[in-house]
């Protein structure tokens, strides 16, 4: 059991940071570039964005997972093109405030180029408040991942993971307690922990 | 007579018109990129046709059926029948249940409906006690207790809390029913194991806020002036904290739906999300569009709602 639960660890720790890095990735992308670019790209890739909140993470990700099937690949590409949206509209309001700024306009008037401002002046300005929410994301992507695993399509057996030995639990309840109590311990722990360094990150 | 003339009161209803109206047009887009994704979605599980033959049927049984529900169509041909249909409000044709998919999904409605109200309910009594008492306390024992309580509410997964409670209360100390639905007490844990996150949000915005106000020099007059400090918390601090309070608790639909999908599978609740996972189960893929789009549909009205009545609620907030 506890070596189940420390395996489980590794899965669920993958899961969770691997998402996490394509989805920041995908949305530092977008979100530099509506940010900086504004008008139509801005205008389309917002509502892109808005459609992808209407439509709960979890709902989103069961579905696509039921269509194409369960696996650990998918699992972390599916959650990462899900969750995107947080950081696309996160950056891209940074960016907004910080192209106005002087450094920017001095760059640009002595005719820096675009790529260039937005790789040397705009991007790392952004890095803060991004690092802040990709730490809560690894977080909430960890529960997220165990939720999947507890309804059956997330991580599959023989791997182990937390929420699937929960959802096993669930079954013996009345006669084993034990079982459905202790993978949830290190799942709220790790979650609590991660949530409180990122909420340390945010205030320094 | 008096009702124009409060209306003429009220600052900027003009502005507000075109407001709402600039609003309910941004969710045309939102809509048909849902739609779009959805379409996608149904064009990737492949076709339905395998499944409604038997399995000796010969290839023209396969061609005839297949003309016939447009399959041999181009993609593009198709979705725009897919969208004439959901304008008609014909979410399709559920295979298991041999009836179409809208009413299912609308049947199981009042179930989730139910609660996610109670959930809200249990959020809203856990979180305004809480918010206001560390706020007041600011920085002490009880403060320090209630942020990380609220830390920790966020952070655990509700399934688990769930598991949880039924281990307490339902098998240890039989209180409450192990799972199903049909009386108050069964919707007890539910809307426990539920409310909990939210409320964890909840109480979060709610401290901040209260800090705010009691900041405000309103409530510095208001405590020179002798008002009892009962008095100043409740109606002066709290009232005006109330503003992004209320907001966040329409903003927690998204959450709240998501929630239910997972604290109805372990309580076996028949609502929505029941319904869902054995859909998606079941590649019964016109119950999974119906209840998309339901479910797409509620979140779009409440963050809408939410909007709405946040600057009405906040006169000195901008149209913009």
């Amino acid at each position: 059991m506890l070596s189940r639960i420390i395996y489980g660890t590794q899965v669920s720790l993958l899961v969770g940071i691997c998402s996490v890095v394509v989805a920041g990735l995908i949305g530092m992308f977008f979100g530099l570039i509506a940010g900086f670019y504004g008008g139509f790209i801005d205008n389309v890739l917002m509502r892109i964005v808005d459609a992808f909140l209407a439509i709960p993470n979890i709902l989103f990700i069961l579905v696509i997972l039921g269509v194409i099937g369960p696996g650990l690949l998918t699992l972390i590409f599916v959650i990462g093109l899900t969750n995107w949206v947080i950081y696309a509209r996160l950056v891209r309001g940074d960016v907004l405030s910080i192209k106005e700024r002087e450094y920017v306009k001095a760059a640009r008037s002595i005719g820096t180029r675009d790529h260039q401002i937005i790789r040397k002046h705009i991007f790392p300005n952004v890095i803060p408040s991004f690092i802040v929410i990709s730490t809560l994301s690894v977080a909430t992507t960890i529960v997220l991942e165990a939720s999947l695993s507890y309804l059956g399509l997330g991580v599959q057996p023989p791997t182990v993971s937390w929420g699937g030995m929960l959802s096993a639990g669930r079954d013996y309840l009345a006669t084993s307690w034990w079982i459905a109590t202790f993978p949830g311990l290190p799942l709220r722990l790790r979650s609590s922990a991660l949530f409180s360094s990122a909420i340390g990150c945010g205030t320094y | 007579m008096l009702a124009p003339c409060f209306l003429f009161w009220i600052p900027g209803v003009e502005r507000m018109k075109k407001y709402l109206f600039w609003r309910v047009m941004q969710i045309i887009p939102v809509l048909l990129l849902i739609s779009m994704f959805v379409f996608g979605l149904l064009y990737m599980a492949g076709d339905p046709v395998a499944l409604m033959l038997p399995e000796d049927a010969t290839q023209e049984q396969v061609d005839s059926l297949r003309a016939s529900l447009g399959l041999d169509q181009p993609f593009y041909v198709q979705y725009f029948h897919f969208v004439g249909d959901l304008l008609r409000g014909d979410f399709g044709y559920s295979y298991r249940y041999n009836q179409p998919a809208l009413p299912i999904v609308l049947e199981r409605l009042p179930a989730t409906f139910e609660l996610a109200f109670s959930a809200m309910f249990v959020a809203i009594i856990m979180a305004i006690p809480l918010g206001i008492a560390s706020a007041t306390k600011r920085n002490t024992f009880l403060d320090i207790f209630i942020s990380g309580g609220s830390v920790l509410g966020k952070a655990m997964p509700n399934f688990w809390l769930g598991i949880m409670l039924i281990l307490m209360f339902a098998i240890t100390y039989p209180f409450f029913p192990v799972s199903g639905s049909g009386s108050f007490a069964h919707l007890i844990l539910p809307a426990i194991t539920l409310g909990t996150a939210s409320a964890a949000e909840m109480t979060r915005v709610l401290r901040s806020s209260m800090l705010e106000t009691l900041n405000q020099d309103y409530v510095r007059t208001a405590v020179s002036k002798g008002v009892r400090n009962t008095k100043v918390v409740n109606l002066h601090a709290f009232r005006n904290a109330l503003v992004p309070f209320i907001t966040i608790t329409f903003l927690q639909t998204s959450s709240l739906v998501s929630g239910a999908l997972i604290t109805e599978v372990v309580f076996s609740w028949p609502g929505l999300g029941q319904l869902l996972i054995q859909a998606i189960n079941g590649r019964d893929m016109a119950i999974v569009q119906a209840s998309i789009f339901m479910v797409a549909f509620i979140v779009i009205a409440m963050n809408l709602f939410a909007d709405i009545l946040y600057r009405v609620l906040d006169p000195r907030i901008r149209y913009d």
